[in-house]
This record gives structure tokens, C-alpha cells and sequence, in this order.
């Protein structure tokens, strides 16, 4: 399918103001049922809009434990695509759910916001912060039963049309996942790259794919009047040209700043810390920007989310060890709450652990 | 601000966000039940406390025994935020593992000795935070070590009628041989004809000491 820009957007990203972020709401509040205030061609009438749908068919499928939901809520041939590689279908999604469930009955899965655009008529495409906490009660396979309990931050970009998810990008902070259950990411990513040198080495050619398209251009930028621009130049100013510092000025002097794997800091410098040690581990870089989206959020902040991609050649020492050599790709999300046109936060994921994977020598050539 | 009232009795509030994080006891916690888990784990120190509050954000004060108060942020009365300050556990949380950043505040040489405070970011300030701003430099952490460098960084400020009441993230890096970087917050509570009261994050800062420091996953 070709992909949508949100330059084609069929609304301002404003627009619809009664559609309301989840941020600071309780949650009897997000689960309240409510006549339809936006309109949705296709969806079942229990949902209001499409921050409701996001929210309630997520409380649905994973707290209720409606799994068969997803055969009404996601595409029969859904594209499904994460750091560690692309699934496809919905029995995937399903499957995919209930190993979790079994593994993790009582996650909570929180919503901290749904940042949304649409982007043609009838076509959403909603970027979702979740954090989910869980107890580790049945075994998952990797570590047993560890009992511990599991806090984990993961934003799902989904393409949403009359009800469906028709594709989704979901990054994850597993490096804080599997640190909560003692697990060594190391151990874990040197043991998937081992299956992955195993079998049929065309399924993991998605990765050769993706890093072409990164390294063939940076995707297409925000229009310079939506909130967008300034976090998307930002980090086209850092990723890009190295003008870290000017980048920085985007954020409020004590912006606080959470990125995976537990980094969690204030400030522009704390900040340009965090891509410092990204760009060090990965030379002759390139970065895609591949989706933005904004929404009011009360008092006046206004909340944005980047979809971005970054490759780069594993050649430097530091975050990750000693340099590979190899090809590395990191798919993030970005989410940011802008106060006045600055930022004041910044909470990007992605899957720190598929990075390990990639430098371990896995997910293909 | 009866919400933050019922957390200090130990009661579970109804106004409050199920992403409400609460930062202290040298640790975070995520969501209703593990933020009630931490702070039954000092029963009562916020009891009959007193509350300093505006439209978004309240803090409660201990009125007896150390220094120890309650800051948070609301959304239209509902709880989204919290951060403890105070003594220590007896007995620490474990530290969790991250990878650590190495930083430089100041992006020049001349490292001038100003907080990072952008004043629009705090609508319901009303001043220069002046008072606050000199007593969180001047304040003595009792590291036990000397600081070569110190920053500030204004994470959250309000007035309430003539108080103006302010949270400070502070990083230090100390004065050694192998020097350290430190983290911590410290509220500042400073009204008119009195010293500023000044409430540290006890146990950010004895986890901070207690982290070795690793830039790397």
C-alpha cells in the first residue's frame, strides 16, 4: 500500500477538540461509555472516537481478555512491524497476545496517550504510549515463572480504517523488561542471533530493505506551521549534521528526557548525551523521518509523536560494546509535550535488545 | 487537596491518573498499587501535614518529625504525577539497572552558574523564583564529598498566595580523583520572613551514590 502522508491530512491537527488525549484522566473516565463525537465510517458503535477505539479495544483484547477481538479489529493480513523483524496476520496478533496473557495475566495495560492524525478520509493513524505493568506468573518460555513484577513502555503506530488495524509499527523498551526480571540482554541477544543465523536466511532480507530506504532520504518532513517541525528538525539537525547543540535548543533548558533502557535525565545536555552515544556506536549515519502527528493536550500543551528510523554502520566502541562492522537499523517513536513551542518532554523507545541482536550478528546479513 | 491527603493516610484516592508515576524512595513507581506499596513503607510521616497548593500542582508539607513532603502535579484535580522527598528507607530499594549518559550541562567553557529554568514553562509562577534559586545553590547535600560542579534544574514551580514553591532536579559531579556524577531532587517551599524550607530527596541521593556508574547496556 503506499503510505500516507500526514501532509494529505484531511483535518488540522487540531481540529476535533473533543476528542480528548487520555493523559490525565482517571480511568473510569477512559472506560465511561459515550455516544459517538467523531465521525468513524465502519467502526462498531461502542466507540466514540477514535481515542476511545484505541483505548477501549486495547482494554478489550488485553485486560477483559476478549483476544478473538482482534479477528474484528485488525486486517486478516495485517503487517505487524517491530525491530526484531515483520510479522504478518491476524492469528499472528492473536497468538502473539495470548502467549503474553498466559505469561503476564494481569498486565494493566495503561494508556499515557494516543496521539492521532487522519490522514485520508476515514484512514487514523494513532500512535499509542502505553506502559504496562504485569506480574511475571506463567513462563514464558525464556526465564520460568520469575514472579517479578514488569513495568514496560511500548508506543504501537497503527493505520486504522472502518475498525481495522490494517498496519502497525510497535516498538519496546525490552532492554528495562528483561532488566526487571534479571535477565541479561547480552545473554538474550547473542542467543536469538544464534537462531537467527539458522534456516532460510531470505526472512530477515526486511532488514537490508529497511536500511536502503532510511539511507535513500529523509522522508517527508512537517509542514513548518504544525508543532511537529521543530522536534522533527531537531532531530534531522542532530542525525542529519551533527548540530547537536542547535538542536538542543528545541528543548526547554530542563526538558526531562526518558529513553530506553532506563535512561531518564534533564536537560539539553542530558539529552544530546543520549544521541551522543547512539551516533559514537554508528558511523556514516542516516535517519528517516516516517510519520508525525500532533494533539492538543490540556492547558495548552500540545503533545507530538515521531515515527523515525536511524542506520548507521556498527564502527565505534561505547554503548554496545566493541565495533561489529555491522549494518545497524533502530526504529523509534518519539513522543513529545510542547509548552509554548519548546519541549519540555521527551520519551522515545525503541528495542534496545534488537539493537544487542543486530550487533551480535543477527537478523541477516 | 483531599487526593493527596488520602495517600499520606495511607488510603487510595479516587482522582488519580493510571499513569500516575510517583519519583523517590530512590526509585519510580508506575500506576496506583506500587505507589501505595512505597509509601506504606513509611506510614503516617505526612499525616496532618500542611498543604501549599494552585490549580496544578499541590505539595504536603511535614509539619513534625525530618523534613519530608509530597509534590505533585494535577490535571484538572486529578493526580498525574507525584514525587516523595525526604529521609530514606531503612532498609534501600534495590537499584535499578540503566545506562548511564555522560553529559555536559553547560556547553561552554564558561559554565555559568545559572539554573536551567525557562520561567513560560511555569504558568502559575509568579516571579523569578530569586529566593529558591540562591538557597538551592548554596544548600549543603552532605555528600560527604566535594563538588566540583553543581546544577539546577527548575523541574516544576508554583505560587501559592506570597509562597513560591519550587522543585529542583540537582546534579552534581564531585571533587576526586575518579569523579562522580549525582542526581537528586530538592524541593524549595520560600515565603516572606522566613528562611526557605528546604526538603531533599534523601533517598535519590543515597541511590545515586549507591549506582556504580555504567554508560553502557
Amino acid at each position: 500500500m503506499q503510505p500516507l502522508s500526514p501532509a494529505d491530512a484531511v483535518a488540522p491537527w487540531d481540529a476535533n477538540p473533543g476528542v480528548r488525549s487520555p493523559w490525565g484522566r482517571t480511568a473510569a473516565d477512559l472506560l465511561a461509555e459515550r455516544p459517538r463525537i467523531q465521525p468513524l465510517k465502519g467502526f462498531k458503535p461502542v466507540y466514540a472516537d477514535i481515542v476511545d477505539y484505541i483505548v477501549r479495544c486495547t482494554h478489550r483484547i488485553w485486560e477483559q481478555k476478549d483476544i478473538g477481538l482482534c479477528r474484528t479489529h485488525y486486517g486478516a493480513d495485517v503487517p505487524m512491524h517491530t525491530l526484531a523483524g515483520p510479522s504478518r496476520g491476524v492469528e499472528a496478533v492473536v497468538q502473539g497476545t495470548v502467549g503474553a496473557l498466559s505469561a503476564y495475566p494481569d498486565r494493566v495495560v495503561v494508556s499515557e496517550d494516543v496521539i492521532w492524525s487522519e490522514d485520508a478520509p476515514g484512514t487514523f493513524h494513532s500512535s499509542h504510549r502505553i506502559t504496562s505493568h504485569s506480574t511475571q506468573l506463567g513462563d514464558d518460555g525464556a526465564f520460568g515463572a520469575t514472579l517479578a513484577p514488569v513495568t514496560a513502555t511500548t508506543i504501537a503506530d497503527c493505520l486504522v480504517r472502518e475498525n481495522r488495524i490494517v498496519e502497525e509499527w510497535l516498538v519496546r523498551d525490552n532492554a528495562s523488561v528483561l532488566a526487571a526480571m534479571g535477565g541479561d540482554p547480552w545473554e538474550v541477544a547473542r542467543a536469538q542471533a544464534a537462531q537467527d543465523g539458522e534456516g532460510d536466511p531470505a526472512r530477515h532480507a526486511w532488514r537490508a530493505a529497511a536500511i536502503a530506504e532510511v539511507r535513500s532520504g529523509p522522508g517527508v518532513m512537517p509542514d513548518d506551521a504544525h508543532p511537529a517541525a521543530r522536534p522533527a528538525a531537531m532531530l534531522r539537525a542532530a542525525f542529519g549534521d551533527d548540530r547537536y547543540g542547535e538542536a538542543a535548543c528545541a528543548l526547554s533548558p530542563a526538558a526531562e528526557i526518558r529513553w530506553p533502557s532506563g535512561r531518564h535525565g534533564l536537560g539539553r545536555g542530558y539529552w544530546i548525551g543520549c544521541l551522543l552515544q547512539l551516533r559514537a556506536a554508528l558511523h556514516d549515519v542516516a535517519w528517516r523521518l516516517d510519520h508525525h502527528a500532533a494533539r492538543p493536550l490540556p492547558g495548552g500543551d500540545v503533545a507530538v509523536a515521531l515515527r523515525w528510523q536511524l542506520a548507521g554502520r556498527h564502527g565505534g566502541a561505547g554503548v554496545w560494546g566493541p565495533p561489529s562492522g555491522r549494518d545497524i537499523l533502530i526504529m523509534a517513536v518519539s513522543h513529545y509535550r510542547l509548552r509554548g513551542g519548546a519541549i519540555i518532554e521527551d520519551t522515545t523507545v525503541f528495542d534496545e535488545v534488537a539493537v544487542l541482536r543486530q550487533v551480535a550478528g543477527g537478523l541477516g546479513a | 487537596m483531599s487526593v493527596l491527603r488520602d495517600l499520606a493516610a495511607g488510603r487510595r484516592p479516587h482522582a488519580i491518573a493510571p499513569h500516575c508515576r510517583l519519583e523517590g524512595f530512590g526509585t519510580e513507581a508506575f500506576a496506583i498499587e506500587p505507589i501505595m506499596s512505597l509509601l506504606r513503607s513509611t506510614p503516617r510521616e505526612l499525616t496532618g501535614g500542611t498543604l501549599v497548593e494552585s490549580a496544578g500542582a499541590a505539595v504536603l508539607l511535614a509539619t513534625q518529625g525530618r523534613p519530608c513532603a509530597l509534590f505533585a502535579d494535577l490535571n484538572d484535580g486529578v493526580l498525574v504525577r507525584l514525587w516523595r522527598l525526604g529521609p530514606p528507607l531503612a532498609e534501600p530499594l534495590p537499584v535499578r539497572p540503566r545506562v548511564d549518559v555522560a553529559v555536559d550541562h553547560d556547553l561552554s567553557q564558561l559554565r555559568p552558574a545559572r539554573p536551567f529554568f525557562d520561567p513560560a514553562a511555569h504558568p502559575e509562577l509568579h516571579g523569578d523564583l530569586g529566593g529558591a534559586i540562591e538557597a538551592a545553590l548554596a544548600f549543603d547535600l552532605a555528600t560527604g564529598e566535594p563538588e566540583l560542579r553543581r546544577h539546577l534544574f527548575v523541574r516544576r514551580a508554583f505560587t501559592s498566595g506570597d509562597t513560591d514553591v519550587a522543585l529542583f532536579g540537582v546534579s552534581i559531579l564531585t571533587d576526586a580523583p575518579r569523579r562522580r556524577p549525582l542526581d537528586c531532587n530538592l524541593l524549595v517551599v520560600a515565603g516572606p520572613g522566613a528562611a526557605p524550607r528546604m526538603i531533599l530527596d534523601h533517598a535519590g541521593l543515597a541511590a545515586a551514590q549507591q549506582r556504580a556508574w555504567v554508560p553502557r547496556l
